[in-house]
């Protein structure tokens, strides 16, 4: 026999030899089924124990929206309106209910109306809801506004406004007819349709300036309160979008000349 | 044994017990090879008889049961070296002077258990030695629970009964 086949030899003779003192207990194999069972209940435990939590959070975000729209009732509103449907109608009461309205400001400069703004920002226009006349020569429109980008103010994107413009007339092309809810009597409609005034429009972007007022605001239309973003087609989808500032090009009505909005920050926000 | 893993992995307790009473002194000794307090040692058995116990149903193919065994015990041993924050030594048996004075010590070879021989080796080494030792493993299926390719373990195995040779001679102690 080779010196290494004794080797292993001997080692096997010691493995052969080795005692086991594993002493499983005598009820070990009986405990086995139990420690499975409880085992299974600790997994159940720790699912309760998630399904618990998750119903904690979505109780919470369910509570948080609650407080939140009952705050801000438009985000209802808001919410529902994301594929831009016409039963959105906010009605009269809604309007009672609210402290004010956000009228775009009017002014006889730009420099004015972004120093008496609350609110700066890219807006779009979501609906017009209400159209009466202001005055006997004057229109006013009532609708909600979506906010895009906010230049200044405490408005947040994606926040839906109520607003009210005194002055504007409205162009009622066809295919956004149905998004203005309110009847239009044909005397109101001709006699906004006569005046010469800047539009507002259903789906179209603005750069906008806004101020929150309570009962009667701002009259007239002046420089600066409202001024279409040339190059965002109008949309029938309405979403919140982040924008390249350099990109967007407005008409501006007091200097009569095209500008990107980025130019306008440095010319009057800075 | 092949019947009784088949029965047990069927739910049948009774060939369970009889399959973990064949098999307990492989977990002991990949236990043993791998921990050095006997307490640790239970601990870590009586887990893998529980998972066994638990997965057995699962098992597609019995023939691989030792194999699977076998890595469910490394782990349970690993386990437990994780929960205790630190690699547990191995007591190295301090068998020199019997080795040096062999002629003055007859009953050495009786001193010398399984464990006391290869306590001088690495952790792997211990656990590679003692499955082949076992004669329950080939090198191809140790080379799959260790995750090493098999010459490796050849090679290995060679190595360590050097190390064996040189500190116990040629033949081990006679």
């Amino acid at each position: 026999m080779k010196p290494e086949d004794k080797l292993d030899q001997w080692m096997k003779e010691k493995y052969q030899e080795m005692k086991i003192p594993l002493d499983l207990e005598k009820d070990f194999f009986e405990k086995l089924e139990k420690k499975d069972d409880k085992s299974k209940v600790q997994y159940l435990k720790y699912v309760a124990i998630i399904l618990f939590i998750c119903a904690i959070i979505a109780t919470t975000v369910i509570i948080v929206n609650i407080v939140k729209n009952h705050d801000n009732p438009e985000e209802l509103i808001a919410e529902e309106n994301e594929e831009y449907q016409v039963a959105l109608k906010i009605d009269q009461a809604c309007y009672e209910k609210m402290d004010g309205y956000s009228y775009f400001v009017s002014s006889s400069s730009i420099a004015q109306a972004v120093e008496s703004a609350d609110i700066i920002a890219i807006v779009k226009i979501v609906t017009i809801e209400d159209i009466q006349m202001y005055s006997e020569n004057l229109g006013e429109t009532r609708g909600k506004l979506l906010m895009n980008t906010v230049l200044k103010g405490d408005a947040i994107p994606g926040d839906m406004m109520v607003y009210r413009n005194i002055g504007s007339y409205i162009i009622l092309k066809e295919e956004y007819r149905d998004r203005i809810i309110t009847d239009i009597s044909q005397d109101i409609y001709s006699r906004m349709e006569n005046q010469s005034q800047n539009d507002v429009e259903p789906g179209k972007t603005y750069l906008a300036h806004i101020r929150f007022e309570h009962g009667v605001g701002t009259t007239g239309y002046g420089k600066g309160s409202l001024m279409e973003i040339l190059n965002i087609s109008q949309q029938n989808k309405m979403s919140v979008e982040e924008y390249d500032l350099n990109e967007l090009i407005f008409y501006n009505n007091e200097l009569q000349q095209t500008q990107t909005v980025q130019e306008y920050i440095e010319e009057y926000l800075k | 044994m092949l019947e009784m893993i088949e029965k047990a992995r069927k739910g049948d307790k009774e060939a369970f017990i009889n399959l973990i009473k064949l098999v307990e002194k492989k977990l002991y000794v990949i236990a043993r090879s791998r921990l050095n307090n006997e307490e640790d040692i239970k601990d870590a058995v009586q887990e893998t008889i529980f998972l066994l116990y638990k997965n057995i149903p699962k098992l597609k193919d019995i023939q691989k049961f030792n194999g699977y065994m076998a890595k469910i015990m490394i782990n349970s041993c690993n386990k437990i070296v994780i929960k205790k924050g630190k690699h547990i030594s191995y007591d190295v048996v301090q068998n020199e002077e019997f080795l040096i004075e062999k002629d003055k010590y007859e009953d050495i070879d009786k001193k010398l258990d399984f464990f006391t021989i290869i306590s001088f080796l690495e952790v792997e080494e211990r656990t590679l030695i003692s499955m082949y030792y076992s004669d329950d493993y080939t090198t191809k299926e140790i080379s799959k629970i260790l995750k090493m390719n098999e010459s490796t373990i050849r090679s290995k195995i060679k190595r360590i009964k050097e190390k064996l040779k040189q500190r116990y001679g040629e033949e081990g102690i006679e």
